[in-house]
């Protein structure tokens, strides 16, 4: 029997005016899984987020949420989901504590020794009982954490959760996450227009572009797929007479030299093959080594080639 | 389902945390004393014999009411006066000026102060959420945006009730120090009918600051509205001041030329106060008309706040 998701998303389309911002998107989020939500700036990802919060109406389509319609009880089915939209904006004035407490009685039959636990959890001990204007960036990110996980949900949404934190905060970010989705039996949408940070976070991304879906897959999956050509790079002498050779073997391939390297598509199977005939051909080969395909190159290949924020 | 209670809670806790509000409380209770002072210098010496003072203006009414050309409306003024001097005369009740009462019924002109900190405080609850970005964490909790909206202005008006009862009180205490409880007994006096009637003081100044209430309940009201609607707490706050202290008066202009739709206009019909000692702005309006019309404002205002923070995108 297949379990029910977390999040399900069907047909969602959100216009305003005659523009239309998301076009009939359709997606599941699974128990347990980190879901990346990516794109470039402007396509319709943080639309769709606050569409999902019930911050946008939505034009067409349903977010069923644990299977509760999200429209129609708004109520019932935002207590499943924690949140950050965009910056976690808290109140200044209240101190750490006091904003928690403020989103405390905003939810229903939650134990009060809840806030301390979740202080715990995202390390803010030391300074839970100091004002919100005295944070760092880093501890406001922590705070909004700690305001999302603090009603235990079952989904938590993320927009652009590491924007303006330093290397060293995002990779803190991307460990706790990972830890807490663990701990706390949580699933995780993360919108994002960073692709390393997607491809480190995430067990399956959603790409969107233009308010459309193109393509949902493992994260795996995008990064390897081995079927495919893929290019080498071959580091050899002589090269030029390499490249006249090899031209005249692969006339229908784009074979360039690029700062003395030779650069040529290939599939993995072909390599032995490949290198034997080199070696006949008295070519020295110092090395034959993959371009790395990562999920930016996929993610270009999907999108066109489009401009990334 | 969450408790209207609590989130009224949060707003307390919001407004209260704010050093504004403290500010407002302090210059509330400075000017609450300072009104005190002053309107003990202004009666100062000024007490003489009160007999004295009231035969003379008597000996005045009389020759001023025997002019037949004087209009309607002064000639019903004076006879008033004239009525409630006679009734203090023969009854030994010395009037309410430079005493706690004088006092208390001027210092209800800090119901002004009471609403424009009111208005102030309720524009920035809602357009204050949309400019520090902290509407999205609010929204984004299992409660309606009906409920968060009812809260902030329900909040809204315990604040102008704790501001009125600490005007009202640290006016009394002033009073009370500065002028003793000396014509403590003595009865407001108003005619009725023809007849003088007798009115406890205390219900009497009471009163008066219930009727400023009217204005405070509609400004605020329409503050929230303006706030709802433009997301600036500026905006509301300017725009119901300005309307606050001009609407009256081009109300006034208006009728004295003429003008009979003028009673429709909101201002036209917050001060109750005509229906109870003098005469109302246009011929014709009664207290049941004013109350209508303010209920049809009330009713208008707040289904626009509604609305429009129901239907909201929240987007930037």
């Amino acid at each position: 029997m297949e379990k029910q998701p977390v999040l399900e998303i069907r047909q969602l389309t959100k216009e305003i005016g005659k523009k239309t911002i998301v076009e009939d998107l359709s997606l599941q989020v699974q128990p347990g899984e980190v879901f990346g939500f990516l794109g470039p700036n402007g396509a319709g990802k943080t639309t769709t987020i606050r569409m999902l919060v019930g911050l946008m109406s939505i034009t067409r389509g349903k977010v069923l949420i644990q299977g509760i319609d999200l429209e129609e009880h708004f109520e019932k089915a935002i207590a499943h989901v924690g949140a950050i939209v965009e910056n976690p904006e808290l109140y200044p004035f209240l101190t750490g504590y006091q904003n928690l407490l403020h989103y405390w009685r905003m939810s229903r039959s939650i134990p009060k020794d809840r806030i301390d636990e979740v202080v715990q959890r995202v390390g803010l001990e030391q300074r839970i009982h100091h004002k919100v204007k005295t944070y760092s960036l880093g501890m406001r990110q922590r705070l909004g954490l700690a305001q999302a996980l603090l009603h235990s949900p079952s989904l938590l949404i993320l927009d652009e959760p590491t924007n303006g934190l330093d290397p060293a905060g995002i990779r803190d970010f991307r460990n706790q996450l990972r830890t807490w989705a663990r701990e706390e039996n949580l699933s995780v949408l993360v919108s994002s227009h960073l692709l390393s940070e997607v491809e480190l976070m995430c067990d399956r991304v959603a790409v969107i572009q233009q308010g459309k879906l193109i393509d949902v897959k493992q994260v795996r999956e995008l990064v390897d797929d081995t079927d495919e050509e893929q290019t080498f790079l071959l580091d050899v002498h002589p090269s030029l007479q390499a490249l006249t050779q090899l031209q005249k073997r692969f006339p229908h391939r784009e074979v360039e030299i690029i700062d003395n390297r030779i650069q040529l598509p290939l599939q993995r199977s072909e390599v032995p093959e490949l290198s034997a005939w080199m070696v006949q051909q008295e070519i020295q080969i110092y090395t034959i080594q993959p371009v790395t395909r990562t999920l930016e190159d996929r993610f270009l290949q999907l999108t066109g080639g489009s401009q990334l924020g | 389902m969450v408790n209207m209670v609590r989130l009224m809670q949060n707003e307390h806790l919001k407004t209260y945390r704010r050093p504004g509000t403290w500010v407002m409380i302090g210059i509330l209770l400075l000017v609450s004393i300072a009104f005190g002072f002053l309107y003990q210098m202004e009666h100062e010496g000024a007490a003489g014999d009160w007999r004295a003072g009231l035969e003379k203006q008597n000996r005045q009414d009389e020759k001023t009411l025997q002019n037949e050309n004087l209009n309607q409306m002064t000639r019903a003024n004076v006879e008033e006066r004239y009525q409630i001097n006679q009734y203090r005369l023969d009854h030994n009740m010395p009037p309410a000026a430079g005493n706690l009462w004088g006092m208390m019924s001027e210092t209800a002109a800090l119901m002004s102060l009471v609403t424009l900190f009111t208005i102030i405080v309720s524009a920035t609850s809602v357009a204050g959420e949309f400019s520090q970005g902290t509407i999205k964490l609010l929204l984004i909790r299992p409660a309606s945006r009906a409920k968060i909206l009812l809260a902030k202005y329900l909040s809204s008006f315990g604040l102008a009730l704790t501001l009125l009862v600490l005007a009202f009180t640290f006016s009394f205490i002033t009073g009370l120090i500065l002028f003793g409880n000396e014509g403590w007994e003595t009865p407001h006096l108003y005619v009725q009918g023809g007849q003088v009637h007798e009115q406890s003081m205390l219900l009497h100044v009471i009163g008066l600051y219930g009727l400023k209430g009217v204005d405070l309940l509609m400004m605020t009201t329409f503050a929230f509205m303006i706030s709802v609607v433009f997301r600036s707490s500026a905006l509301a706050i300017g725009l119901a001041l300005f309307l606050m202290f001009t609407g009256s008066n081009v109300v006034m202009m208006l009728a004295a030329l003429g003008y009979d739709w003028v009673k429709y206009i909101l201002f036209a019909n917050t001060d109750l106060s005509p229906y109870f000692s003098g005469r109302p702005l246009v011929e014709g309006m009664t207290l049941s008309f004013s109350v209508t019309v303010l209920a049809v404002y009330f009713l208008l205002f707040n289904a626009i706040s509604w609305l429009v923070f129901h239907k909201r995108d929240v987007a930037a």
